[in-house]
């Protein structure tokens, strides 16, 4: 019979595909510019000139955020716009849009992410006085391997941006993108940071994207990443007591997923977050990405919504179909966390998405050929 | 009103509605209230079908041979979502 239709916060969810309507969190990460003052070897840039949005248009685009984050029913502080370039400090009104934000500090948390250069004393006082932002700065290892990577000069550069950032207690975390030029460094650049007050390293996984693919020869085979992930979980314990260091998990993490480790680890392991449903990426022109690591266009924000790109997109929903996963990967006992890998990984080495994670050990004991599965057919286009 | 309706095929409202099938559920998003619905069994299998250009005759026979109903009765609760969700303009007239 007829009963009518139920608004969705009536409806009980599970874990049934309909989790993707209410999500836990949600991270829009939006770039507002490809221009950059340094040249990282890693950097997944390809060079591309790419027109930026006005000030207008990312006005415009903006209440598409909060649409978004209120349509999932995203809980205040689980909803979040991470900024990033190119290098967003560049753009002339990168202060006007962030004021512009800050008129939803009550529900979204908001990370800039930043390679610190431009940083000064003044800029660290706006953003502790604006409140609702924490700053990402990147780095790569200890002077002399961060400076091989980013560039001379780039390390001394960054410690000063997060000593004036920590001066004006602004919250400030440190990313580093891993490979074999700077793993035996984690460790000492973890502690150095700690040192400097700074209380959260996120390690992130090499994507051989852009300007990336020069690296490939640095990328870590699947052994020595799970000797890393072990390794990690050991410095973890040893620098977190009393709660003042944290290494942050990241979304390409999922392959972390280890079956003896305690419950309470396996809880808080995270996956990709295209499969999972909780992230879209807003690129420099106004494309909505996928993920800007794993770059699927799905619109354009001046003319599509995040929300109805989030709902209708039959390429997300290809992405997220755990079906669609390789049969290696659906075999696998650590299949429910791990989710197959990060796409990003496997697109960028394989140039196909619905394979295994090349770095994933329990497959693979050293990099794979990248043309292993050129019979299979990737999803995105299907 | 009814029996002019009877003829007509309605389809969704592209516009304002964006809908897809999720856990064997029509679900769709309402772009200008921006909220999601559910529509109940019977009402997702009323709307697939006169998404598939079925006229609203069409889709009474079928929901009262789906459903093994009588026809007054799947001719009463057609009507009844279709008027429903044309009225909230969710549905118009092809
Ligand atoms: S594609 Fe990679 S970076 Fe993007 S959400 Fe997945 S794991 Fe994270
Ligand atoms: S086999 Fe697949 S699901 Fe299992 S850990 Fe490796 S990448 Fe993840």
């Amino acid at each position: 019979m007829y009963r009518g239709f139920t608004k969705q916060k009536d409806i009980g969810y599970s874990m049934k595909d309909a989790r993707f309507l209410c999500p836990p969190y949600f991270v829009i990460q939006w770039h507002l510019t490809e221009r950059c003052n340094w040249r990282c070897k890693h950097c997944y840039q390809n060079g591309r000139k790419v027109k930026e949005l006005s000030f207008r248009e990312l006005k415009s685009i903006l209440p598409q955020c909060l649409e978004l984050f209120e349509a999932l029913q995203i809980k205040p502080g689980f909803a979040r716009i991470n900024i990033g370039g190119g290098e967003p400090f560049l753009r002339n009104d990168f202060f006007k849009f962030l004021s512009l934000l800050t008129k939803y500090k009550r529900s979204v948390k908001s990370i800039i992410m930043t390679n610190g250069e431009l940083i000064t004393d003044a800029i660290a006082k706006d953003l502790k006085k604006m409140g609702m932002f924490s700053v990402q700065v990147s780095l790569e290892g200890l002077r002399q391997t961060n400076d091989a990577i980013r560039g001379n000069g780039a390390f001394d550069t960054a410690i000063r941006a997060i000593k004036l950032l920590r001066k004006n207690k602004v919250i400030t975390r440190v990313s580093l993108t891993l490979t074999k030029m700077n793993l035996s460094e984690v460790d000492g650049l973890a502690r150095y940071l700690k040192e400097l007050g700074i209380n959260s390293l996120g390690i992130r996984r090499y994507v051989g994207l852009g300007r990336g693919k020069l690296l490939k020869e640095s990328m870590l085979s699947p052994l020595e990443q799970e000797d890393f992930y072990f390794k990690k979980e050991n410095l973890k314990k040893e620098l977190n007591e009393k709660g003042k260091f944290f290494f942050s998990d990241g979304c390409e993490d999922g392959i972390s997923a280890l079956g003896g480790w305690p419950s309470e680890r396996m809880n808080c392991i995270k996956n990709c977050s295209v499969i999972n449903g909780r992230h879209l990426n807003i690129f420099t022109n106004g494309d909505i990405l996928t993920c800007r690591r794993f770059p699927v266009v799905l619109g354009n924000a001046l003319k599509d919504t995040l929300l109805d790109v989030h709902f209708s997109s039959n390429k997300l929903w290809t992405f997220r179909n755990l079906n669609n996963a390789h049969p290696l990967c659906k075999k696998c006992p650590e299949f429910r966390f791990c989710l197959g890998g990060a796409k990003c990984v496997s697109y960028a080495y394989f140039r196909n998405d619905s394979v295994p994670d090349p770095q994933c050990w329990r497959i693979f004991k050293k990099l794979p050929p990248v043309n292993l599965f050129d019979g299979h057919q990737a999803r995105q286009n299907s | 009103m009814k029996v002019n309706l009877l003829d007509k095929c309605v389809l969704h409202n592209k516009d304002i509605v964006s809908w897809r099938i999720i856990d064997k559920q029509v679900i769709f998003l309402h772009k200008n209230e921006k909220s999601f619905y559910e529509l109940n069994e019977v009402a997702g299998f009323i709307w697939q079908k006169a998404v598939s250009k079925n006229s609203i005759k069409k889709i009474i026979a079928l929901l009262s041979q789906y459903y093994d109903i009588d026809r007054q009765v799947a001719e009463r609760d057609t009507l009844a979502c279709i008027e429903d969700l044309l009225n909230r303009k969710i549905l118009v007239i092809r």
